[in-house]
């Protein structure tokens, strides 16, 4: 059975039995969000949820924000939060969300009070400012969003995560103090993803490069110490919330741009399984796909580079990607590209991206999935750009000319899968990975700009000092699931854009950062 | 021969040139050398084009509706270029009247188009000049010689193989091995701080074209979309019949013929810094205009049998060769064979003439052709026997190719191969180790044709058959992995292998 509807708390059961007392608030909440993307698969789908809802959505308010001490690095500053609906503290059971900080900090909140419970800072001495930024795609600091793992203590969890010096840091979600020594795991000043979590394992992958280093997949197997990597692969891997992980163990990622050419062990613009050896603990290719266009994409830079969400459809377990050409692939996790690893079970049109641009159009970031209470599996993608003018869906919300997030249905049709277009949000600046709660689709417009070249600069508009400058302000929106309406609004509450960030969802609220260095909390109270 | 040419031709001895790497066409003749040989890693060769695949891939249409001018020339390339509509493979195409026309190379769309100049013919003008209404289209040359290997490679382009790997424990990745290796057992003593640079104009952000209308004034263009990257700048005169517009560095060269306009039959030179334009008077031979040496040095052949020499920017003549034959038909071609620089033209009388430039006599073939070729290709093999090739036979019926032979360090031609029979072959473009020419017809009946030959044995390994429309004129450009066939009914034609878009 595959755990995509989140991860449970192992005090679930107590808590439910212990229903004699009015429940404290931290009792009540009984959702986390673990680790980028919500789950190992990256479904950002929180099956949890109890308060969020679409008749509730239109209640939700700002409950809280707080503005942290975290120095911003290019355009990077707050990854995604992750949440703990119950942590033993010496204050009691609490909320806890931790956020962390781009230049080597990690934080701690009281969700229920937006109070700062802690604050760790990681020592960078080894690397520190003394080593040059290498620009806006290699920022330096902390790029990857720690996951956070139960413990054998109920109501105790440990932060996995990794430092500018590529230490692989355990530590206590209570109290922030080191749950274990820190050890070393991939070179510094690197640029990791979102860390996955599974069986004891600490998978990752890096890109662009940065530090000088080769763009692997990465492993640290907990029990042993074994640091496993597989690669380069491609221009680098960098799916928004890291590696998806299947059933099987199998880890897959989007390789980026570079060549596809596996007769010489070359894996370009395509996707690639990579499977722990339990015994070894080395990783290895187990499977791997292409689309049959992929010199194309290498020629315009239209990277496959988009965290998959792998999900269970009817005892198949499937998995759904995309790419800057903006089309979806749906896949089998039994051989993702089929015999001849360039097939498919399903590849939509483009969505987007007519003019076959490498900035500012594509699919960007992570898909998304569901099912509704009919059982219907659905698919999410958000996409940058306009809309392409071929591409229609029965339920369509204005022109849309900077994003939106696209919504599928699977179904059975003669005789295969196919993505069926369902809805079509309204228009969103820069539309970001989607996340779900009980039939309500959480999507952002982050307000980044996006340019990479202007008539004028070329490429030299490629520079954080431009695209910060050009930035504007990100807007939550909460969509009717079935239908793509917007149900409320964030408005112009968010006074700033972000740049890789991510939705989290849990026990009432949605949680998003920003550059400035705010982190926001919308939701309902119970 | 002059006392000051002799002593500049014994002064050249074995030199060595830092060889350019592999570019784009950039103008008439592919490169400075006027070689019009790419030489790329890509996917055309001969041994590719045996197997089935290479095709036409797109035609347009390019004459102007309003006008029913129809002239077109092959395309100007630049193979990648990342702007802010994406990353683009572009072909700028000049067209009748006073038009350049920028191609998606890969799909076939017009991507941006500029009108200059008049766009009307001088007040009776004669027909001959009727070409001036076409523009003179260039991208910056290099004019170092090039590598001279070349061939079909794949994709990978130097990418590694990926592999799995495990690290000790406790010791983290295998990719940290190699910080630990570089990490010094003492520091260093600090180098010696280095000398500043001398201070270089800051580089434009995007790349250019040129652009030469019947106006004469010089453009420059971003070739994203086409705006003004400079104001123009004067160069020719108005309706002046150019051809073989190139830049290199900040010098922009171009030759003028027929006396069209106000315009002397002359060599034309624009400094591109100091706007200041100079000239040297002659009748300049071949369909590519002048060459360029590594130096900078012009080459110039002229209609009666003389190779001049001129120096850069200010085009006085250094040196001049003469052929002791009748004119020259064809643009000269540079070459380098063993540190030698030399240097070959076409001539009326249908031999080509080779000259090694530290000597003064030109070594010639045999009659080959009653029509002489306007101009030649010239490539050399994997094996590193350097070849000529150019249209030969009775009215210019079939193409022929030579080897370049160094005997006791003298060259000499000796004969390679005779194609089969193709009417009216026109000038040759290679690719690798493939000969790509045109053949027509009689005007208004047979098909024009492209024809791919094995460089080494002239063999035919594809045509075109009846894919090109008939037409009288046409034109050759390649690179991309693709061959550009411009016609004089304003149509421009891609042939590749198809790529899934």
């Amino acid at each position: 059975m595959i755990p995509n509807r989140g991860w449970r708390s192992a005090r679930l059961a107590v808590v439910l039995g212990a229903l004699a007392a009015p429940p404290s608030a931290a009792q009540q909440a009984h959702a986390d969000w673990l680790t980028d993307g919500g789950n190992p698969q990256r479904t950002a789908w929180q099956g949890d949820e109890t308060l969020l809802s679409t008749s509730s959505a239109k209640d939700i308010r700002l409950l809280w924000k707080v503005t942290l001490d975290n120095a911003p690095r290019e355009m990077h500053s707050l990854l995604p939060a992750l949440v703990v609906g119950r942590v033993d503290t010496r204050a009691g059971p609490t909320q806890v969300v931790v956020v962390t900080g781009v230049s080597d900090n990690l934080y701690a909140i009281d969700a229920d009070r937006g109070v700062l419970l802690w604050t760790k800072r990681f020592d960078h001495s080894s690397v520190g400012d003394t080593v040059p930024r290498s620009g806006l795609m290699c920022p330096g600091g902390i790029t990857a969003t720690p996951v956070i793992g139960p413990t054998a203590v109920p109501g105790r969890y440990t932060i996995y995560a990794v430092s500018w010096d590529g230490t692989l840091h355990q530590v206590n979600v209570a109290d922030g103090e080191d749950a274990a020594p820190p050890a070393k795991f991939m070179p510094p000043n690197g640029k990791p993803y979102a860390l996955n979590l599974w069986k004891n394992v600490i998978y990752t992958h890096t890109a662009q490069g940065c530090g000088g280093h080769p763009n692997v997949a990465y492993t640290y197997d907990l029990a042993s110490g074994k640091v496993g990597s597989w690669g380069p692969a491609g221009g680098g891997m960098w799916g928004r919330t890291g590696p998806a992980i299947s059933s099987h163990d199998v880890m897959y990622t989007g390789t980026g741009d570079g060549p596809w050419d596996p007769e010489r062990g070359i894996y370009g613009n395509g996707i690639v399984g990579i499977q722990q050896n339990t015994t070894t603990k080395a990783l290895e290719l187990v499977d791997y796909f292409a689309p049959s266009n992929a010199e194309w994409l290498f020629k315009r830079d239209l990277d496959m580079q988009v965290t998959p969400a792998i999900f269970d459809y009817h005892g198949r377990e499937l998995m759904v990607s995309a790419g800057k050409e903006c089309r979806v692939y749906l896949m089998d996790t039994e051989s993702i590209g089929g015999d001849d690893h360039r097939t498919p079970l399903y590849r939509t049109p483009q969505l987007c991206n007519e003019g076959f641009n490498f900035a500012s159009a594509g699919i960007w970031g992570a898909m998304a999935s569901w099912v509704d209470a009919n059982g219907a599996r659905w698919v999410l993608a958000p996409f940058w750009g306009p809309k392409h003018s071929l591409f229609k869906a029965p339920l369509e919300h204005g022109e849309v000319r900077d994003g939106a997030i696209a919504a599928f249905k699977l179904e059975e049709r003669d005789g295969g899968l196919q993505l069926t277009p369902a809805w079509i949000s309204r228009d969103m600046n820069r539309a970001e990975p989607p996340a779900v709660a009980n039939g309500a689709v959480f999507a952002y417009g982050s307000g980044e700009s996006t340019t990479q070249a202007t008539p004028d600069l070329g490429l030299g508009a490629n520079s954080s000092e431009f695209r910060i400058k050009h930035s504007t302000h990100a807007v939550l929106y909460a969509l009717d699931g079935q239908t793509g309406d917007a149900l409320w609004s964030s408005g112009a509450q968010i006074t700033s854009w972000n740049h890789w960030a991510g939705l989290s969802i849990a026990n009432g609220r949605v949680y998003l950062g920003t550059f400035d260095g705010t982190l926001y909390c919308f939701g309902i109270t119970p | 021969m002059r006392a000051s040419a002799a002593a500049a031709v014994v002064c050249l001895g074995v030199v060595t040139w830092t060889p350019a790497p592999a570019q784009d066409w950039t103008t008439g003749g592919y490169d400075a050398q006027r070689s019009s040989w790419v030489r790329a890693e890509g996917k055309i060769s001969a041994a590719s084009l045996r197997k089935p695949g290479f095709q036409l891939v797109w035609k347009l249409t390019l004459a102007d509706e309003s006008t029913a001018a129809r002239v077109v020339m092959p395309p100007v390339l630049l193979d990648l270029m990342i702007g802010y509509r994406g990353f683009r493979a572009l072909g700028f195409v000049a067209a009748a009247p006073d038009r350049v026309v920028a191609i998606d190379t890969d799909l076939g769309r017009v991507e941006w188009e500029r009108r200059l100049g008049t766009g009307a013919p001088p007040a009776g003008g004669s027909p001959a000049c009727a070409r001036a209404m076409t523009p003179s289209v260039a991208r910056s040359t290099n004019a170092a010689l090039p590598t001279l290997s070349g061939g079909a490679g794949g994709a990978s382009r130097g990418a590694q193989p990926a592999r799995g790997a495990v690290g000790e424990p406790g010791e983290g990745a295998v990719t940290l091995a190699p910080l630990v290796a570089r990490r010094p057992e003492a520091p260093a003593p600090a180098p010696a701080p280095p000398r500043p640079p001398a201070p270089r104009p800051t580089p434009r952000p995007f790349p250019i074209v040129y652009v030469l209308p019947s106006d004469g004034m010089l453009h420059t263009l971003n070739v994203m979309n086409g705006s003004d990257a400079e104001p123009p700048v004067p160069f020719l005169p108005p309706h002046a019949n150019a051809r073989g517009l190139i830049v290199v560095d900040t010098l922009a060269y171009v030759a003028t013929s027929r006396g069209c306009g106000a315009a002397p039959n002359a060599v034309w030179a624009l400094d591109l810094g100091t706007h200041q334009v100079t000239r040297w008077p002659g009748r300049v031979a071949g369909a590519h205009g002048p060459a360029i040496g590594p130096d900078g040095a012009i080459y110039v052949t002229t209609s009666d049998g003389r190779l001049v020499v001129l120096e850069p920017r200010t085009l006085k003549p250094r040196t001049t060769y003469r052929s002791g034959g009748p004119a020259f038909s064809s643009s000269p071609v540079i070459f380098d064979r063993g540190g030698r620089l030399l240097i070959a033209a076409s001539s009326r009388d249908g031999r080509i003439r080779l000259l090694d430039s530290r000597r003064t006599t030109f070594v010639t073939t045999p009659l080959s052709s009653q029509t002489a070729a306007d101009a030649l290709a010239s490539w050399a093999d994997t094996d590193d026997t350097h070849w000529l090739v150019a249209s030969a036979g009775s009215r210019g019926s079939a193409l022929a190719a030579w080897k370049v032979i160094q005997q006791d360090s003298v060259p000499r031609l000796d004969p390679g191969w005779v194609s089969r029979h193709m009417p009216a072959s026109l000038a040759p473009a290679v690719v690798n180790d493939v000969i790509f020419a045109l053949s027509r017809g009689a005007p208004s009946s047979a098909a024009v044709v492209l024809h791919a030959l094995d460089g080494a044995t002239g063999n035919e390994l594809w045509n075109s058959g009846s894919t090109i429309a008939p037409v009288a004129h046409a034109g050759l450009s390649a690179g991309g992995s693709q061959v550009y066939v411009a016609t004089g009914d304003g149509r421009l034609y891609a042939f590749g292998f198809p790529m899934e878009h």
